[in-house]
C-alpha cells in the first residue's frame, strides 16, 4: 500500500504540491484529477523518486521510501509511465520489454562471462515472457518491428507491456488515453483492468472522465496543489469544491 | 619586478585570449553549439596575414591586415553553411563532432599551404619601451590595445546598433527573436564575420609576439573555450575577463610550477568548471540552459 | 609483405580501440572524446614495465588493470556532466594525461618517450617477425572484440542502450544508470589500455605525440564511419581507415610530394567525418540492420 504524508514541492516561489496526504488503500484503480497546473504531475514526479518532494514522507507496505533515488524506489515496486509515450524507438517492440524485465543476471558483467549458460536460461524465459505479453497486447504481430514505427496508441500500449514484465506493486499512469484512438484505448483499458485483476495497483492521472469513470472506484482531486477531494467519481461530480476547481480555470469542458 | 613583468606578459596573453574568445561564446550563445573549429580561424587569420605579405602579393603589414581578417571571416561563413547549418536541428554533440571534423579539415589545409615547420611574419617588431622600471615590448601594448579597442567596439555595436540589438535578442532567446521576425541571417553573419575577425586579428597578435605554428589554433581554441567557461557561455565580456585571468594566471603560475605545465591549467579551469559551474563564474542564476 | 603486415597488425590495434570508444559513445551514448588517455595510459603502463625488466605478458595485464582504473576515477566526476560538456571535459582530460606524460621525465621520458619497448617473443620467433607480432595482436584482439561483442549483445548492452536511449526509462525501471555508466567506461577504458599496450610494443617507441587530438579524431572517424552501436561498424570503420592511412605512407612518392599526402589524407578525413554527420550519422552499417 503506497502512502504519502504531507507531500510539498516548490519551485521558487510557487509551490506545485501543497501538503498532499493520502492513502492508495485497497482501491485497486484510483483516479488522480484536476484542472491542468494543478499540480498532479508534479506529484507523480515526487511519489517516483523523479523530484524529491521538499517536506514529507513516503511509504510502501511500511517501507519507507522518502528521499530515494528514482531507481531504487522502482526497485521496490512502484513503476510509472510519462505524460507522452516513451518507447526506444531504435529497440524493436520485444526488445522494449526485455531491456526492463528486472533482475537479469545478463546485466552483470561477471554473470556475461562466467555463467553464460544461467544468463541464457534466463533470456529464453524473458523472451517467452516477452511474447506471451504482446499476444495479450495484440502486439504480437509487430514483435520485431523497430518501436518508433508504431503508432502512438500502440506506443502506449507497448508502455503497458513493460509495465506487465517489469511487474510492479503499484503503477502511476500519466495519461495513458491521451492521444490514442479510441479502439486503442478500449484495448488499453482492457489491459488495466486484466492487470488490477491480478493484484496490481493502479494510480491514474487521467483528463478523460469515461475512462476513469470506467476503471476508478475512487478518485482523488488535486487544485493549486492541494488535494481536494477523495471519494467516488460520482461524488465529486456533486461535490461544489470540485466543480469550482473546474470552472475556476475554465476547464470544465473536460467534464463533458 | 620579475612578478610585474610576468603579470604583464600575462595581461598581454590574455588580450588575446579574450579576443580568441569571442566568436567561440557568441557562436554558444546564438546557435548554442560548441564550435571546435574556431581555433582554425585564429590560425587562418595568422597564416592569412603571411600569405599576403609574403610574394606574390607582397602587401605591407598594414595592408595586410584587413584581407587577412576577411580571409578567415570568409572561411568562417563558409563552414557555417557547408557543415553547420545543414545541421542545426540535430543534437550539440553532432554538430560539435561535425565541428571537429571540420577543424580537421582546416587544420591540414593550413599544412598543405604552408607546411608542418614553425614560420614567422618577415616584419618584427621587436622595440620595448620602459613602464617604470617594467620592459614592455611594443607587441605586448599592441595586444591589450587592439583587444581594448575590440571590446570597446563591440560594446558600442551590441549596445547602440540595430544589428547589436538584433545580435542580443537571438542570444537572449531564439525562438522568440524568430516569430518576431528579426533578421536571422543579418546576426549570422554579423556573428560568424565578428568572431572570426576577431580571432584572427588575436591570431596575428600572437603570430608577431612568436611563431606562427600549425597546431596554434588548437591551443589558441583551448584557453579560449577555458575563458568561455569563466565568463559563462555566450556572455561577450565575461569572455573579457575570462581571457585575461587565463593569461595572468598562466604566467603567473611559471614562477611556481614547471613551465611545462602552463597549458594544464587551462585544461584543469574546463575541467572543474564544466563540473561544478558550467553557467561560468559570474553568472547569477543557474540552469541557463 | 612486411607493408602488408604492419597495415593488418595496425588496423587490429584500432579495431580495439575503435570497439573500446564504441561501448561508449555508440551504445552507451557517452560522448568521450578523450578515450585516447586510456589508451596512452595502457601504453606507458606497458612500455615502463616491460622496459623496467617485468615479463610483457605481465606488462600487457598491468596495463589493462592501469586503465580501467583510470576509467573508473574519471567516470566520477565526467558522469556528472552531459552531452556536450562530457565531450570537452573528456577531451580536456585527455590532454592533461599528455601534458603529464610530457613533463613527468622521471616515468615517461618527456618529450623524447620511451624507446626500445620489447616485442613479444611468445611463439619461439624472433622478436622482429611481424608474422609473430600479427598472430600475437590478432589473438588478443579477437578475445577483446569477442568480449566487447559479447556484454553489447548480452542483457548488459540493451540496458546500456536503453540509457542511451531514455535515462528516465531507465531510472524508472529500477536501473542504476550511473553505476552501469561507470561499468561501460571502465570496460571501455580496460580495452583502450589493451589497444595502447600492443601499440607501445608494436611499434617499441612512444611519446606524447602519438597521442593528440589528432588520434582522438581519427578514432572518431573509425567509429563514426564503420556505425556507432553496431558490433561490426568499429572493426569495419577502423580496417577502413587504418588500410587508406597507412597504405598512404608506403606510395613511392618523390619527397616534395610525400609531405603532401599527410595533409591532403587530413583534408579527406576530416571532410569525410563532417560528411557522415550531415548525411549518414549512423555510418556504413546502420544499428537498426545489424
Amino acid at each position: 500500500m503506497l502512502e504519502a504524508r504531507n507531500i510539498t514541492k516548490t519551485f521558487g516561489g510557487l509551490t506545485a504540491v501543497d501538503d498532499v496526504s493520502f492513502a492508495l488503500a485497497d482501491t485497486p484503480i484510483t483516479g488522480l484529477i484536476g484542472p491542468n497546473g494543478s499540480g498532479k504531475s508534479t506529484l507523480f514526479h515526487c511519489l517516483s523518486g523523479f523530484y524529491g518532494a521538499d517536506r514529507g514522507e513516503l511509504s510502501l507496505a511500511g517501507t519507507p521510501l522518502t528521499g530515494l533515488a528514482p531507481h531504487k524506489i522502482s526497485a521496490l515496486g512502484i513503476a510509472r509511465t510519462f505524460q507522452f509515450a516513451r518507447v526506444l524507438p531504435f529497440m524493436s517492440v520485444r526488445d522494449n520489454l526485455l531491456a526492463v524485465a528486472p533482475g537479469q543476471s545478463g546485466e552483470r558483467l561477471r554473470s556475461v562471462f562466467f555463467a553464460p549458460r544461467a544468463v541464457r536460461r534466463q533470456e529464453r524465459a524473458l523472451q517467452g515472457q516477452a511474447d506471451a505479453i504482446l499476444e495479450f497486447l495484440r502486439l504480437d504481430p509487430l514483435s520485431g518491428t523497430p518501436a518508433g514505427h508504431l503508432s502512438y496508441g500502440q506506443q502506449k500500449l507497448l508502455e503497458i507491456g513493460r509495465l506487465l514484465i517489469a511487474r510492479p506493486k503499484v503503477v502511476l499512469l500519466d495519461e495513458p488515453s491521451a492521444g490514442v484512438n479510441p479502439a486503442l484505448i478500449k484495448q488499453i483499458l482492457k489491459s488495466i483492468k486484466e492487470l488490477s485483476r491480478q493484484g496490481l495497483q493502479f494510480f491514474i492521472i487521467e483528463h478523460n472522465m469515461s475512462v476513469i469513470s470506467q476503471l476508478c472506484s475512487r478518485v482523488l482531486v488535486m487544485d493549486a496543489g492541494r488535494l481536494i477531494f477523495e471519494g467516488s467519481l460520482a461524488q465529486a461530480q456533486k461535490s461544489q469544491r470540485v466543480i469550482e476547481a473546474y470552472l475556476g480555470t475554465g476547464t470544465h469542458a473536460a467534464y463533458s | 619586478m620579475y612578478y610585474v613583468e610576468l603579470l604583464i606578459s600575462g595581461l598581454a596573453s590574455g588580450a588575446t585570449y579574450a579576443l580568441f574568445a569571442v566568436g567561440l561564446t557568441m557562436v554558444y550563445g546564438t546557435f548554442r553549439f560548441i564550435n571546435f573549429a574556431h581555433g582554425e580561424l585564429i590560425a587562418w587569420g595568422a597564416y592569412g596575414l603571411l600569405l599576403f605579405m609574403l610574394p606574390p602579393l607582397s602587401l605591407s603589414f598594414a595592408a595586410a591586415l584587413a584581407p587577412a581578417l576577411a580571409l578567415s571571416a570568409i572561411i568562417a561563413l563558409g563552414t557555417e553553411r557547408i557543415a553547420f547549418r545543414p545541421l542545426r536541428k540535430k543534437a550539440a554533440v553532432t554538430i560539435l563532432i561535425a565541428s571537429i571534423g571540420a577543424s580537421y579539415v582546416l587544420r591540414s589545409a593550413l599544412q598543405l599551404a604552408f607546411g608542418g615547420d614553425l614560420k614567422s611574419y618577415p616584419v618584427a617588431f621587436e622595440g620595448t619601451v620602459d613602464l617604470m622600471g617594467v620592459r614592455v615590448t611594443h607587441v605586448q601594448i599592441a595586444m591589450v590595445a587592439a583587444a581594448a579597442a575590440s571590446f570597446a567596439a563591440l560594446h558600442w555595436l551590441l549596445r547602440k546598433t540595430r544589428i547589436g540589438k538584433y545580435m542580443r535578442a537571438f542570444a537572449n532567446n531564439p525562438d522568440l527573436a524568430a516569430i518576431y521576425g528579426l533578421p536571422l541571417a543579418a546576426v549570422r553573419i554579423a556573428v560568424w564575420v565578428l568572431g572570426a575577425g576577431l580571432a584572427a586579428l588575436g591570431g596575428v597578435l600572437v603570430g608577431l609576439d612568436s611563431n606562427l605554428d600549425p597546431f596554434m589554433g588548437l591551443s589558441g581554441l583551448i584557453k579560449a573555450f577555458a575563458a568561455v567557461l569563466i565568463g559563462g557561455p555566450g556572455n561577450v565580456f565575461g569572455a573579457l575577463i575570462g581571457g585575461l585571468l587565463i593569461g595572468t594566471a598562466e604566467n603567473l603560475s611559471t614562477a611556481v610550477i614547471s613551465p611545462g605545465y602552463k597549458d594544464f591549467i587551462a585544461f584543469a579551469i574546463i575541467f572543474l568548471l564544466l563540473l561544478f559551474r558550467p553557467q561560468g563564474l559570474f553568472a547569477g542564476r543557474t540552469g541557463v540552459r | 609483405m612486411d607493408y602488408l603486415l604492419h597495415i593488418a597488425i595496425m588496423a587490429v590495434i584500432f579495431m580495439v580501440f575503435a570497439a573500446s570508444l564504441n561501448l561508449q559513445l555508440g551504445v552507451s551514448g557517452l560522448y568521450n572524446f578523450g578515450q585516447v588517455a586510456f589508451f596512452a595510459i595502457g601504453a606507458y603502463a606497458s612500455a615502463i614495465l616491460s622496459t623496467g625488466g617485468a615479463p610483457i605478458g605481465l606488462s600487457m595485464l598491468a596495463a589493462i588493470v592501469v586503465a580501467a582504473l583510470a576509467g573508473l576515477l574519471i567516470s566520477v566526476p565526467l558522469l556528472r556532466m552531459r552531452g556536450d560538456y562530457f565531450g570537452i571535459a573528456s577531451l580536456a582530460f585527455a590532454e592533461m594525461i599528455r601534458l603529464l606524460a610530457l613533463n613527468e621525465r622521471w616515468a615517461t621520458g618527456g618529450p623524447m618517450g620511451i624507446p626500445a619497448i620489447p616485442r613479444p617473443e611468445w611463439l619461439g620467433m624472433a622478436p622482429t617477425s611481424l608474422v609473430q607480432f600479427l598472430v600475437i595482436a590478432a589473438a588478443l584482439a579477437a578475445l577483446a572484440l569477442a568480449g566487447l561483442g559479447v556484454l553489447q549483445r548480452a542483457p548488459f548492452g540493451r540496458t546500456l542502450k536503453l540509457i542511451r536511449e531514455d535515462e528516465n526509462v531507465a531510472m524508472a525501471f529500477a536501473r542504476d544508470v550511473k553505476a552501469f555508466k561507470r561499468r561501460a567506461m571502465c570496460v571501455s577504458a580496460a580495452a583502450a589500455g589493451l589497444a595502447g599496450a600492443l601499440w607501445a610494443h608494436y611499434l617499441t617507441y612512444i611519446s606524447p605525440n602519438d597521442f593528440t587530438v589528432q588520434t582522438t579524431i581519427l578514432l572518431l572517424l573509425c567509429l563514426v564511419l564503420g556505425g556507432k552501436g553496431t558490433i561490426a561498424g568499429p572493426i569495419l570503420g577502423a580496417g577502413l581507415v587504418m588500410v587508406i592511412q597507412e597504405a598512404l605512407r608506403f606510395l613511392p612518392l618523390a619527397p616534395e610530394l610525400g609531405r603532401l599526402v599527410a595533409p591532403i589524407q587530413g583534408i579527406v578525413f576530416g571532410a569525410v567525418l563532417v560528411l557522415l554527420m550531415i548525411r549518414r550519422p549512423q555510418g556504413l552499417i546502420g544499428e537498426m540492420r545489424e
